[in-house]
């Protein structure tokens, strides 16, 4: 369990696009941490219980223009003081936020961990708090599974390298401080600084996965486009295996964007259906073939899909055109029927297009394949899919800094391996390993002590 | 024919360190005690090494002192070579060490104790416990008489269930060819006590005579000796010298020669050793690749010639022990007056215990030291002194004494016995401790001194010398934050010296106290303000300010831990009923029973949700008896 003192942060609006989404913190400092990624328009300091209109940014740059409010302990939601940010709801923005906070000192907070707060702070009744138990053991059993995905198994692997360099840096340390009387010998500095160095190296790296892994993780938001009845609905109940979407007969069924999430490959899709992209009278129509495209915009992948059995029209022309500058897949529907379709205007763009019947499932394999080579890791790369492990990545990786200058500097190797098992701690918090028996059973492993 | 001898408090079964402590701890907190003992010519003895302190152990021995123990007087007043070990290393390392003179501490314990009223030192052999109503009534000796009393501290070290082994001999035995206790392991697990099997060994003693010093190099002791005890004024001086030799390959050929007569890889003993306490033979195999092993020639007494050969622990034969000593340089003409040799005993699971060191399963009953699966002097006292307070506490009606992990290495060593447990005998190392900074042997008394006082093991002039020397360090704190000195020629030459870069303008003591590799007494030709102080607290001053942010950290980590510690889980708690807790974190936390959730959290296979699950229902708990 994490003991640190800092206040916590989410996000804790359900990640779906919505309109607003809202990151908060709780805890001691959430204040100072808030305002350290805030600058109000007005320039004044925001007050408890005021809307403050501002931007939020980190050491790139705005993120986004956003609402924050202040509470001040113990009238708010955990009892704790807290501030929350109302962004703009797209959840590259939310992450970019959170990953602000944590980066200003707040740390991710754990599943149910608002809730738990504002029970033990009085805030809830009896039958609310059953409630949180479920929510705990339930994330409990998610990250059980997470664990056992291959991508989280690798991830584990790498940090457990990572964390066995430590410890055994710790142990030669160790080693000295309890058994230096029975002839073990004092590890060289520059021998200890090198093992170091190489664990923040590999820190560095793990690190720099993360936001690729998160993409992983989460799911990249895909929307499928094509025009009116092309087989987008089609395409999605192949992908998701259920009939999730209106699929019929008619051009402009679909009206709502209708968001699943697949695994396909391996990979993780949030597919938006989108409701046709030819313009209509029908204004129930009309709003979805609006959000389909604003859809379109935010997604970070597009499934474009074309008839092969209909000819080449404007309305394909249109689609194209949307692909410009994208990440795109195109891909060839209804291959079963007579093929109908010149393809040259379309192979400019994507000279091989994948062949699919959406209706037999005819060339997912294919298409599974070109995704794979999009998005997921080659097999030894290793992603960081989770803030929550990128947070305590960052904390190690903090800490053998320290630990390392501090051996630098002359101070003795057993007061900076305090910082060292604090890095060991961290990273056992990704991996689920204890600190000190590891330690000690690392020392009479590998040295020779005894009366 | 049974007969009622006596009716007292407390019982204490054997007189070693850790019953010396429980029956000191006990009498002196009113109680009416016996300590019983197989033999009054053994109590207090040092059947391995005689020596009390050393790395980790040193800050025990402080600890125990700090809080009103006895094992540093003694170890103080019968000194024959004193070395704080780890000096060069950061301060939380600085471990005394005192080479005792084992008859002469044997004499000074036996004294204190005869002196000490209301304490009965008995010769004579347990061997039943006696309960009524689910409680300790008392304890039947050998003999037939009957003690009465209210609790019952097991303190037997390696007599219990003893077994000695030498190459294809083994004997029952207790240690130092003294009787062992049979009996008593049987009564004991009628009482529903779990036993197990440990193992431990000790080297050989060899006459001095028969060695040649010349071909080994003398190990002197410090210059300045410092006391082990904060009550002792003069610091004893060294009278002895240690000696340091080592193995060669044909120690090791002779070793590997005869490995198959030794009755650990013969299997003959099923007691599992400790693995930093390796006999000879053991370091041979584990560390093939070393072709040479350190061993100390150390004194045992002033009045004897028998000397301990730290490092050869060994359980091989007679024969071979002899062909492999005479391959140590110096060794060549030795004569051996004791063999090594390894002992199995019975002791048991501490996981039975809570952190009182009373018996979960049986009121009144207490154990400590060897039987509850440690090793070493240090350990069996220092539990000895918490389970003689609690036995008192509790038959004087007052609340438990239970040390934290971060207000010493006794609330660590307890803690880890009774929430991890123990599948080897337990040493006490620094590296046991995620608060070593704060635990160190020089603030042992800031540390535990007013809760010695508190309880009354601290004399009210003691606790005023404590408060005088707290006032000080205080003071010469305020001063160092506050004083700047000049810079000045002299100074920045200092600094360079040291590799530190110079200074400009004037600059407050503590931050150039902050430099690494300056210290306290080098800044003293340049601090012309600084008053005359006491080197312990010119030590504690200089450790304070040199470390502080290291300080600061622990101090939080600690703070945070605390939030957890305060949260004390109810006795009668039914684990396997609390819903959201998975199976083994239920099973574990039935059988462990924790006092705390901070001590559930320390249980391997108890997640940081299933803490979450025992915090809400604690505080569900809470609010439903509000309500009703």
């Amino acid at each position: 369990m994490s003991l640190s003192p800092r206040p916590i942060a989410a996000i804790s609006t359900a990640l779906q696009d919505a309109a607003i989404g809202v990151v908060r913190l709780s805890g001691p400092g959430s204040h100072e941490v808030a305002l350290r990624c805030f600058r109000p328009l007005s320039g004044k300091v925001p007050r408890p219980r005021r809307a403050c209109v501002g931007r939020v940014f980190d050491a790139q740059g705005d993120i986004d223009l956003a609402v924050l409010t202040l509470w001040a302990a113990p009238a708010s939601f955990t009892g704790e003081d807290m501030a929350e940010f109302s962004c703009h709801g797209g959840r590259v923005v939310l992450y970019d936020v959170l990953a602000a906070l944590l980066e200003a000192g707040a740390r991710q907070a754990g599943p149910g961990e608002f809730t738990r707060r504002a029970f033990l702070n009085g805030k809830l009744d009896l039958a609310e708090s059953e409630a949180i138990i479920d929510l705990i053991t339930a994330g409990s059993r998610a990250a059980a599974r997470a664990a056992l995905s291959q991508a989280s198994g690798a991830l584990s692997q790498r940090c457990r390298a990572l964390r066995a360099g430590l410890v055994e840096a710790d142990a030669d340390i160790l080693a000295y401080v309890d058994f230096s009387d029975e002839g073990v010998v004092q590890a060289d500095p520059a021998v200890l600084c090198a093992a170091l160095r190489k664990a923040e190296a590999g820190l560095d790296a793990l690190l720099a996965t993360c936001r690729r892994g998160r993409v992983v993780k989460e799911g990249a938001p895909t929307a499928i486009i094509g025009k009116p009845n092309a087989g987008k609905s089609s395409l999605l109940n192949l992908l998701a295996g259920s009939e999730r979407a209106i699929v019929t007969e008619l051009p402009g069924t679909t009206r709502d964007v209708v968001s699943e999430t697949v695994s396909v490959g391996g990979l993780a899709l949030r597919l938006l259906d989108t409701a046709g992209l030819r313009d209509t009278a029908d204004p129930v129509e009309r709003i979805g073939v609006q959000r389909s495209r604003q859809a379109a915009a935010e997604a970070s992948l597009l499934l474009a899909v074309f008839d092969a059995s209909r000819p080449w029209d404007e309305l394909d022309d249109r689609v194209l055109s949307l692909c410009e500058g994208r990440e795109a897949i195109a891909i060839l529907n209804k291959t079963d029927l007579p093929q109908r379709m010149e393809l040259s205007a379309l192979q400019r763009r994507f000279p091989s297009p994948v062949r699919l019947c959406a209706a037999t499932g005819e060339g997912l394999p294919e298409l599974e394949r070109r995704l794979c080579e999009l998005y997921l890791p080659a097999p030894d790369e290793v992603l960081l899919t989770s803030l929550r492990h990128a947070e305590a990545a960052g904390r190690a990786r903090e800490a053998v800094r320290r630990a390392r200058e501090a051996i630098e500097q002359g101070v003795e190797p057993d007061i900076a391996e305090v910082d060292l098992r604090e890095a060991i701690e961290a990273l056992g918090e990704i991996t689920g390993e204890s600190v000190t028996q590891d330690v000690i059973d690392s020392i009479f492993s590998r040295f020779c002590v005894g009366k | 024919m049974r007969f009622v001898a006596d009716s007292v408090d407390v019982c204490v079964v054997g007189a070693g360190h850790a019953g010396i402590e429980a029956a000191l701890a006990a009498a002196r907190l009113g109680c009416k005690v016996a300590l019983l003992t197989l033999n009054l010519d053994s109590v207090g003895n040092m059947p391995c090494n005689p020596c009390i302190g050393g790395t980790a152990k040193g800050q025990l021995v402080r600890e125990i002192d700090a809080l009103g123990g006895e094992m540093a007087k003694a170890a103080d007043e019968t000194t024959l070579q004193f070395r704080m070990l780890g000096r060069g290393k950061g301060p939380a390392l600085h471990s005394p060490r005192v080479q005792s003179d084992r008859r002469r501490y044997q004499e000074s314990m036996k004294r204190r104790l005869e002196k000490t009223p209301g304490l009965l030192l008995r010769q004579g052999e347990v061997v039943e416990l006696l309960t009524e109503g689910g409680a300790v009534s008392g304890v039947l000796l050998r003999t037939g008489a009957v003690f009465l009393c209210r609790a019952v501290i097991v303190a037997c070290g390696t007599y219990l269930g003893g077994k000695v082994f030498l190459g294809d001999v083994s004997y029952e035995s207790g240690p130092d060819g003294l009787f062992p206790a049979n009996a008593f392991s049987e009564s004991l697990v009628q009482h529903g006590v779990r036993l197990r099997r440990f193992k431990t060994g000790t080297p050989a003693r060899v006459l001095r005579q028969s060695l040649d010093f010349s071909k080994m190099q003398v190990q002197e002791g410090d210059p300045h000796p410092t006391p082990l005890s904060f009550e002792t004024s003069d610091p004893p001086p060294n009278t002895a010298v240690c000696y340091l030799t080592y193995t060669n390959e044909k120690t090791h050929e002779i070793i590997r020669q005869n490995l198959h007569r030794s009755p650990l890889y013969g299997g003959a003993i099923v007691g599992v050793g400790p693995r930093y306490c390796p006999s000879i033979e053991d370091k041979v195999v584990r560390f093939a690749d070393k072709t040479a092993h350190q061993i100390f020639v150390e004194p045992t007494g002033a009045n004897t010639d028998e000397m301990y050969v730290q490092g050869m622990s060994s359980s091989l034969p007679e024969d071979v022990q002899l062909a492999m000593l005479r391959t140590l340089p110096g060794f060549e003409k030795v004569q051996m007056m004791r063999t090594a040799y390894a002992i199995e005993y019975d002791c048991c699971d501490s996981l039975d215990l809570l952190p009182t060191l009373e018996f979960k399963h049986l009121s009144g009953l207490y154990g400590a030291g060897q039987f509850n699966g440690t090793s070493g002097y240090e350990e069996a006292a220092a539990q000895g002194l918490m389970a003689g307070i609690n036995a008192a506490l509790k038959i004087k009606g007052r609340p438990p004494v239970v040390l934290s992990r971060d207000s010493s290495y006794i609330g660590t060593l307890i803690d880890d016995l009774v929430t991890k447990g123990t599948d080897e005998p337990y040493r006490m190392m620094t590296s046991r401790s995620e608060y070593r900074l704060l635990l160190r042997q020089d603030n042992a008394d800031e540390r535990l001194t007013p809760l010695g006082y508190e309880l009354g093991l601290i004399s009210p002039q003691r606790y005023q010398a404590f408060l005088q020397k707290q006032e000080a360090i205080s003071n010469e704190l305020r001063r160092l934050r506050k004083t700047s000195i000049p810079a000045s020629p002299g100074l920045n030459e200092r600094l360079e010296a040291i590799g530190s870069s110079p200074v400009s303008t004037g600059t407050r003591l503590a931050e150039l106290l902050r430099r690494p590799h300056l210290s306290y007494e080098d800044l003293a030709p340049f601090d012309v303000t600084r008053p005359p102080l006491p080197r312990d607290v010119c030590e504690e001053v200089e450790i304070q300010i040199k470390y502080e942010g290291y300080l600061a950290r622990q101090r939080r980590q600690a703070q945070e831990a605390k939030k957890l510690e305060d949260r004390v889980l109810p006795a009668d708690a039914d684990y396997l009923s609390l819903r959201g807790l998975r199976i083994e974190a239920q099973q574990k936390l039935q059988r462990i029973r924790p006092r705390t959730v901070g001590q559930a959290a320390r249980i391997s296979g108890v997640s940081p949700a299933d803490i979450s699950v025992l915090l809400i229902w604690l505080e569900q708990q809470g609010r439903r008896q509000i309500h009703e």
